[in-house]
């Protein structure tokens, strides 16, 4: 086995809740108003619904093929043509997908730090991203464990400061133009929730196992959650405006005004994305090094951090001209690549294992 | 020893701060208001009023130093006017403390939909900051030099954060241009007349009514009196006096609403619509030039009749201007309709204005009087003339 560590299933609620939840910290709330409106608090319920399927679909492969992560169930599955084939454009998704997250990073990043280089941003983050990667899953698991509360006071804080602005009212016509809106608003947040797949590469190092399904259905919903709280609270400070403003959340933490000198709270909404993307990248990056690992049958994955972090910071660029660019491939592109590959494509495998009735054949022994 | 070399480069790497985005303190202009003026249609004057630190650590400056300067240039839009602005002064401008935006009648009546564009979009502008409309030109504003606050923006800033009279900052602002009734409320401001004898600039700016935007251009503007109704109708009404009449009773009462509450409750009856606004307030005693005692049920009944017709008279107002005079919804009655019925609202959505205009508006109000004050009868009245009942 590659990975010789051992998280526990809370630890990997942890990890996997900043990959959930992060992302819509930044723009969430806005790419979903613009077309759900006021409705918006449906849309993470709608595609949560994904999420709760590709966690059920990874379980479903871990049962059968205990101990292994998706790329060597796709060997075990699809035979090794095939799977190294599917293998490679798998990791291209990841790599990719992982590019993506470190520009939007970097250009939110960028919009406060006008003069420093957008390399420099991106490299940084994965600098930091490749020393957890390098420790393994245990780090990176502690650093999830650590970074929590970091990541849920402010978010809190927030909320609660800013209290006395809201306007519930902003909530009605509630679904006046039907249920379409909001199921149209949830086309992008279907990404960010089928990324809970990468439990994938988690679950085989749980020490706990059988708590694992339930802290990956709990992962879920707590992100559901927050993700309906946090569209709510923008949406009654800011109503009519929210679709037009691309970072409601660092806006509602500008908001925040008690007793003439607490204010300007974006410090806080800044460390929350900033720690967020860091576990986020982290997670893809680990993904991608552990997959690249399995597929070459290598003995060790270490070697690949920096050669792939390298990789990363360039897919941060390529075909990335602009925000306008960002937004046009965040929007449609990357959800439908994420749900491909993190939905579909493993249920495809899944279903293939069944009707073949194929499992792993030596049943690993649950440890922990 | 490739260790410690390894320690010292860390150390080396961790002294170094980033260099690109480093800003020290005293090379920013903090901005403390902005005023926008009129110049033609193609070109906009942009002023600055920036605050000079020096002035703080003066110690016996004393109050002929002025505490900000003020620059201005021209340019076709904010930003551009804005870029001449910083050939002007030798430190970057910094807007994150600029709480103050005035925007200049005449520049209000042609139109501030792309003056708003540039403050919503930079990452500096606070959406806390207070929006205004002067009466006259708007950079005069800014020159002025307060005697009881350290400059005009701080004077303009504390008389909306005391929430007299009605305060809207960028992101209502954004708000009002984002819904659906095309209406926006913004409030004025007007510079005091200076005492004869003292310097003309020891002045300072004051809030007296309210501008009316449509569609993005001012069409109107309230008196102090009218806004008074607005602010009753909008449910902002905060820390105001109600000087009343009690009828048959020579003299005034004031009473100092502490509570208030308006609800609004649209309403559609056989294709008429119709407003219910449901108000409840209650105020304690402050003055009263009355001959009655005011401390029986029977008499603060009397006063309280009172009270609710000031109200009700103010709101009259308000309402022959806004719905009758300028056709211009900034009383939120079409978010309300928009809210309980929206498929109504977006029928007449288009013509909303005028739906708005012929709209029927019933009113209720509850007036309660609490407490009296101090005393019991009214003070400096002989006894004999006072009524208890």
């Amino acid at each position: 086995m590659l990975e010789t560590g051992k998280i526990s299933a809370l630890q990997m609620g942890m990890i996997i809740y900043p990959v959930l939840v992060s992302t819509a910290m930044l723009g969430g709330p806005n790419v979903m108003a613009q077309a759900a409106r006021n409705d918006l608090w449906l849309t993470p319920f709608w595609s949560s619904l994904i999420g709760f399927l590709s966690v059920f679909i990874a379980i479903q492969l871990h049962k059968r093929f205990p101990g292994m992560t998706i790329i060597e169930q796709g060997k075990a599955i699809a035979g090794t043509v095939p799977s190294a084939i599917m293998g490679l454009l798998y990791l291209l998704v990841l790599l990719q997908v992982s590019g993506v997250i470190v520009r939007e990073y970097a250009d939110f990043i960028a919009i406060f730090l006008k003069e420093t280089p957008l390399s420099v941003i991106s490299s940084a983050l994965i600098v930091v991203c490749a020393f957890a990667v390098k420790g393994g899953v245990e780090v990176l698991g502690r650093t999830a464990q650590v970074f929590f509360p970091m990541f849920i006071v402010p978010l809190l804080l927030m909320i609660g400061l800013v209290f006395p602005a809201l306007d519930p009212g902003n909530l009605f016509p509630v679904l006046d133009r039907g249920l379409l809106p909001s199921i149209k608003g949830a086309i992008t947040p279907l990404g960010w929730y089928s990324e809970v797949f990468l439990i994938s590469y988690l679950l085989p190092v749980l020490a706990n196992r059988p708590q694992g399904t339930k802290a990956a259905v709990w992962t879920v919903a707590g992100a559901m959650i927050t993700m309906t709280i946090v569209n709510l609270v923008t949406l009654f400070l800011m109503g009519d405006a929210l679709p037009n403003i691309l970072f409601p959340i660092m806006d509602t933490a500008r908001y925040v005004s008690i007793a003439d000198f607490f204010e300007n709270m974006e410090s806080a909404v800044m460390a929350i994305w900033v720690i967020g993307a860091f576990i986020k990248v982290s997670m893809f990056y680990y993904a991608t090094v552990l997959g690249t690992a399995q597929c070459l049958n290598l003995t060790c994955y270490q070697p690949l951090i920096w050669p792939i972090g390298f990789l990363i910071v360039l897919f941060s660029f390529w075909g990335i001209p602009s925000f306008a660019e960002l937004g046009a491939i965040t929007l449609i592109a990357i959800p439908a690549i994420l749900a491909w590959s993190f939905c579909f494509w493993p249920g495809c495998l899944l279903l293939y294992a069944i009707v073949r009735g194929k499992r792993s054949k030596a049943k690993e022994v649950p440890s922990g | 020893m490739k260790k410690r070399l390894a320690l010292v480069l860390w150390l080396c790497c961790a002294c170094l701060g980033g260099c690109w985005d480093r800003v020290e303190i005293n090379d920013v202009a903090l901005v403390t208001a902005v005023a926008m003026d009129f110049v033609s249609d193609r070109a906009v004057e942009l002023s600055v009023q920036v605050f000079v630190p020096r002035s703080l650590s003066g110690g016996d400056g004393g109050a002929n130093e002025a505490m900000t300067l003020i620059r201005s240039a021209e340019g076709v839009n904010i930003a551009d006017a804005m870029s001449k602005v910083q050939l002007k002064i030798p430190r970057k401008v910094f807007w994150g403390h600029c709480k103050v935006y005035i925007y200049g009648q005449e520049l209000a009546r042609h139109g501030l939909e792309e003056y708003i564009d540039y403050y919503a979009r930079h990452p500096e502008p606070r959406n806390r900051a207070f929006m205004y409309v002067s009466k006259g030109k708007a950079s005069e504003l800014l020159k002025i030099m307060p005697p009881l606050e350290r400059y005009s923006a701080e004077v303009v800033r504390k008389l909306s954060e005391l929430e007299v009279g009605l305060a809207v900052t960028l992101l209502d602002l954004q708000k009002m241009f984002a819904n659906p009734t095309n209406a926006a409320a913004l409030p004025m401001i007007d510079m005091m007349k200076p005492p004869k004898k003292e310097r003309p600039q020891a002045t300072n700016p004051y809030l007296f009514g309210t501008a009316v935007f449509k569609n993005g251009k001012m069409i109107g503007a309230l008196s102090d009196r009218t806004t008074q109704g607005v602010l009753w109708l909008r449910d902002e009404v905060s820390s105001t006096t109600v000087t009343i009449k009690i009828k048959d009773e020579r003299g005034f009462v004031s009473l100092n609403p502490i509570r208030e509450k308006t609800k609004l409750t649209p309403l559609i009856e056989n294709g008429k619509w119709k407003m219910l606004v449901d108000i409840e307030t209650e105020g304690d005693i402050v003055q009263n030039g009355t001959k009655l005692t005011l401390n029986t049920p029977e008499q603060i009944a009397r006063a309280e009749e009172g009270m609710r017709e000031d109200i009700q008279t103010r709101i009259r107002l308000a309402l022959s201007q806004v719905q009758k005079e300028f056709k211009a919804d900034i009383v939120n009655f079409g978010r309300e309709f928009h809210r309980k019925y929206p498929k109504e609202f977006a029928a007449v959505r288009e013509n909303w204005d005028q739906v708005f205009s012929e709209l029927e508006v019933e009113t209720k109000i509850k007036a309660f009087i609490r407490r009296p004050g101090l005393i019991s009868v009214p003070g400096g009245l002989p006894e004999a003339e006072v009524q208890t009942n």
